[in-house]
C-alpha cells in the first residue's frame, strides 16, 4: 500500500489529483480536504440537487466526480479518503479499513454508509474503470452543517423514501458525537498516524508526476462547464 | 458494404456471451467459429468432463449411501462405453441448445476460420475469412486457450507416441487403464483423477505446487489430499520432472515418478499470439490469459460489450469451481487480502456435515468450507469443498455470476432472454 496526503484544497485539483492515480498499478490511500463546495455524483443534475440561490450568495462553487451516488458538501471540516485498487477488492474491506482509523464502533449500512448512533457520518461511492476501483468517502468531522443543510435540496421522493423529514436530522459530525476535543487539523494528523500503523506504510506527499497530470486534468476536466454542469467528459468526446 | 457493430471472433462461451450481450444492449454483432460452436467448454471440456464425473458420482454415491436407506443393489459396473456415449449425448444436446439460443438471437455466425484481422487506417475492423472480409466498429477476440506443455526434455516424444496424453484425447478415445499418471493437481488434473480413480484405475497425481489445487485455501488442499489418498490415489506433491524417457517421467534425482500412461493437466494458456492485437480490439476469455473458466470469460465478455455500448462494468466476483469428486468452489477474497485494508476481517470454518441438508444427501461424506467476512460481517469471500458444493455458487455470488455449468446460472440468464432463452 501506498499512502498520500496533501495540504490543497482547491476541489477541481484535488478530484483531478484522485483520478490522476488511478492509472498507478499499485494500491494507494489518499487522505484530502476540500474548500468549501458541493461535489455531485456522475450521473446529477447539479440544478436539482443545489439550491443554485443559496450557493451563489455564499460563493459556493460545485464539481461533478467520476462515481456515482449523491451530492455532498465538503468544507474543511470535511475528511475525504479514497482506496485506488484491483477491482476484485471488496468495497466492504475498503470501508472496513477506513473504519479502523477512526476506532469507534459504528454500524455500517448495505450502501456502505456509516452510521454512528443512527446519524450517517460517512457516505461513500466507488468506480471502476478496468481492473481498478477507487472507492472514497466523506467523513463529516467537524462540517458545517447548517450550510450543508441549506446548499443540498434533496427532492421530496428522497426524502419520503428515507422516512425523514430533513437531512439535518440525519446527518451529524463525528467531533460533536465523540466529544472529541481535537479540531479538523489535528485529526487529520491523527488519521495520518493511525493510517501508517494500520496500512504499514508512510504517507508521502503528492509525486510530481501526479501534480503534472492532475494540473492538466484539472484544466481539461474538472474546471470545465461542460463537465461539471453536463457530465460530457472531455477525455470521451467521441462518444 | 455492411458495417456491423461488433466482430467477435471465437465461438466458446466467450464469443456467445459477447454476442448475446451484444444483442441485448442494441448493437449487431457478428460471430466467427472455426470448428464447433461452444468453444473447448461444450465440445472437449466442462460439458463432457462433467457427464463423466456425475456417471462417477452417481456410482459411488449409490454404493456409499444407498444401503442407509434400505436400498441394496449387488452389481455397480461402470460400462465406459456407455458413459462415453452418455458424454457424447450431453455434448450434442448441449450444442443444439446453443444454437437455438444464437439462431433466436438473430446473430449471424460464420463457420469459417477468420484467418486475419486488422485494424484499418480509418479505423475500421476487419476480419479475412474464405467468405471474404468482414467490417466492424469494433472487434472482439475470444480465440480461446489451449494447454500448456511443459518443457521437459523428451516430452515431444512422449506426445508422438501416444505415452503422453492430453484430456481432449482421453474424452475422445475414452477407455479405462490400468496405470495413469496424472501431471498437474489444478481443476482439470483433480476431475480427471476423480474419474479414472473411481473407475478402477490405479491413479498417481503428480503436482510441482508443495499441495493440491495450489490456488485454494491450504485447508481445502488438505481436505482434497485426505479424501484422494482415501480412494486409494498416490498424491505426489512437490514433484520436479526433469525429463520424459523410456516411456516414463523421471525425477531430477532419477526416480521414476509415472506409471503407466501419463495425462498433461498442468495449465492453460492464451491461444492469442502477441501480435495480433490491433489497436482497441478487446480480448476477453481464455485468450486474456487472466484467469482459465467460463464464468470468467463470460464475465469478460460482457463488460467488454458494456464498455462498447458506453456503460460501466458490473464488477463482482466471478466464482471458480473445480467438479471433481469432492468437489471444490470458491469466490471473492482471502483473509489475507482483506487483512492487508481491513485488519478487523475474519474467518470461519463451517463443517458441511453438521446441515441437515447435507447429512441426508450425503451421509458419511464429509464436507467443510472456509468464509471470510470484513469486519462489519459481510461476507466477501468462501472456498468450500464437498459433495455438490459447486451450485452453492449460485446462491453465494451476487450480482448473477456463475459456475458453468449450473442450474442457477440457467435459472437465471434463460429468465433474462426473450422468450425463455430458447425452447
Amino acid at each position: 500500500m501506498r499512502a498520500y496526503f496533501w495540504e490543497t484544497t482547491d476541489p477541481a485539483f484535488n478530484l483531478a489529483a484522485e483520478e490522476s492515480f488511478m492509472a498507478e498499478d499499485d494500491e494507494i490511500f489518499l487522505l484530502w480536504r476540500n474548500h468549501s463546495c458541493v461535489v455531485i455524483g456522475r450521473n446529477q443534475d447539479p440544478v436539482s440537487e443545489i439550491n443554485q440561490k443559496f450557493a451563489e450568495t455564499a460563493e459556493i462553487p460545485y464539481f461533478r466526480r467520476n462515481s456515482g451516488g449523491g451530492a455532498v458538501y465538503h468544507d474543511e471540516g470535511t475528511i475525504n479518503f479514497s482506496f485506488l485498487t484491483v477491482s476484485d477488492m471488496s468495497a466492504t474491506v475498503l470501508l472496513g479499513g477506513f473504519l479502523r482509523l477512526l476506532d469507534i464502533k459504528a454500524a455500517t449500512t448495505v450502501r456502505n454508509d456509516v452510521l454512528l448512533e443512527t446519524k450517517k457520518i460517512v457516505g461513500t461511492a466507488q468506480w471502476v474503470q478496468g481492473t481498478r476501483r477507487l472507492f472514497h468517502g466523506s467523513l463529516l468531522y467537524d462540517t458545517d452543517l447548517e450550510t450543508l443543510c441549506a446548499v443540498l435540496t434533496p427532492s421530496s421522493e428522497k426524502l419520503a423514501r428515507n422516512g425523514v423529514a430533513s437531512v439535518r436530522s440525519r446527518v451529524d459530525n463525528l467531533r460533536a458525537l465523540s466529544n472529541d476535543g481535537r479540531d479538523a487539523d489535528a485529526f487529520f494528523e491523527a488519521l495520518k498516524i493511525r493510517g501508517e500503523r494500520e496500512f504499514k506504510c508512510g504517507f508521502e506527499t503528492l509525486p510530481r508526476e501526479i501534480v503534472r497530470r492532475a494540473e492538466i486534468l484539472k484544466l481539461r476536466k474538472y474546471s470545465s462547464r461542460t463537465w461539471n454542469r453536463f457530465g460530457d467528459d472531455p477525455a470521451f468526446t467521441g462518444r | 458494404m455492411q458495417v456491423y457493430d461488433v466482430l467477435i471472433v471465437g465461438g466458446g462461451p466467450a464469443g456467445i456471451k459477447a454476442a448475446e450481450e451484444s444483442v441485448r444492449l442494441g448493437l449487431k454483432p457478428i460471430l466467427f467459429e472455426k470448428k464447433k460452436l461452444g468453444g473447448v467448454c461444450l465440445n472437449s471440456g466442462c460439458i463432457p468432463t462433467k457427464t463423466l464425473l456425475e456417471g462417477v458420482k452417481l456410482r459411488e454415491r449409490v454404493m456409499r449411501d444407498a444401503p442407509k436407506f434400505g436400498i441394496f443393489c449387488s452389481d455397480l459396473r461402470v460400462d465406459p462405453g456407455v458413459l462415453r456415449m452418455k458424454a457424447e449425448q450431453t455434448r450434442e444436446i448441449a450444442a443444439n441448445f446453443l444454437k437455438i439460443r444464437i439462431r433466436d438471437l438473430g446473430v449471424p455466425v460464420k463457420e469459417h476460420e477468420a484467418k486475419a484481422w486488422r485494424r484499418t487506417s480509418s479505423g475500421v475492423f476487419q476480419v479475412d475469412t474464405e467468405e471474404g472480409t468482414f467490417s466492424g466498429k469494433q472487434l472482439i477476440l475470444a480465440v480461446g486457450g489451449e494447454p500448456k506443455v511443459p518443457d521437459i526434455p523428451g516430452i515431444s516424444d512422449g506426445l508422438a507416441s501416444g505415452r503422453i496424453v492430453f484430456p481432449r484425447d482421453v474424452l475422445e478415445r475414452f477407455e479405462v487403464p490400468p496405470e495413469i499418471s496424472v501431471v498437474g493437481g489444478g481443476a482439470i488434473g483433480l476431475e480427471f483423477a476423480s474419474i479414472f480413480s473411481s473407475l478402477g484405475t490405479r491413479v498417481r497425481i503428480l503436482e510441482e505446487a508443495p499441495r493440491l489445487a495450489p490456488s485454494f485455501h491450504p485447508k481445502i488442499s488438505e481436505f482434497l489430499s485426505r479424501s484422494f489418498k482415501r480412494k486409494g490415489v498416490v498424491v505426489r506433491c512437490g514433484a520436479r520432472i526433469s525429463k520424459f524417457s523410456e516411456g516414463s517421467l523421471i525425477s531430477e534425482s532419477g526416480e521414476k515418478l509415472s506409471e503407466g500412461r501419463i495425462l498433461l493437466a498442468c495449465g492453460w494458456k492464451s491461444a492469442l499470439p502477441k501480435t495480433c492485437v490491433p489497436e482497441g480490439a478487446y480480448i476477453v476469455g481464455d485468450a486474456a490469459g487472466a484467469e482459465f473458466s467460463a464464468s470468467n470469460a463470460e464475465y469478460e465478455a460482457e463488460n467488454s460489450v458494456r464498455g462498447i455500448a458506453g456503460l460501466p462494468p458490473i464488477v463482482s466476483p466471478v466464482p471458480r469451481a473445480v467438479f471433481s469428486n469432492p468437489e471444490i468452489v470458491a469466490a471473492g477474497m482471502t483473509l489475507e487480502r482483506a487483512r492487508e485494508i481491513d485488519s478487523d476481517s475474519f474467518e470461519t470454518e463451517i463443517p458441511l456435515g453438521l446441515s441437515s441438508s447435507y447429512g441426508i444427501r450425503h451421509s458419511g461424506e464429509n464436507g467443510f468450507g472456509v468464509c471470510v467476512y470484513s469486519g462489519n460481517g459481510s461476507l466477501i469471500g468462501f472456498q468450500l469443498v464437498g459433495s455438490d458444493v459447486a451450485e452453492l455458487a449460485s446462491v453465494l455470488c451476487p450480482e448473477g455470476r456463475f459456475i458453468h455449468p449450473s442450474l442457477g446460472e440457467f435459472a437465471y440468464f434463460s429468465g433474462r432472454m426473450k422468450d425463455g432463452g430458447g425452447r
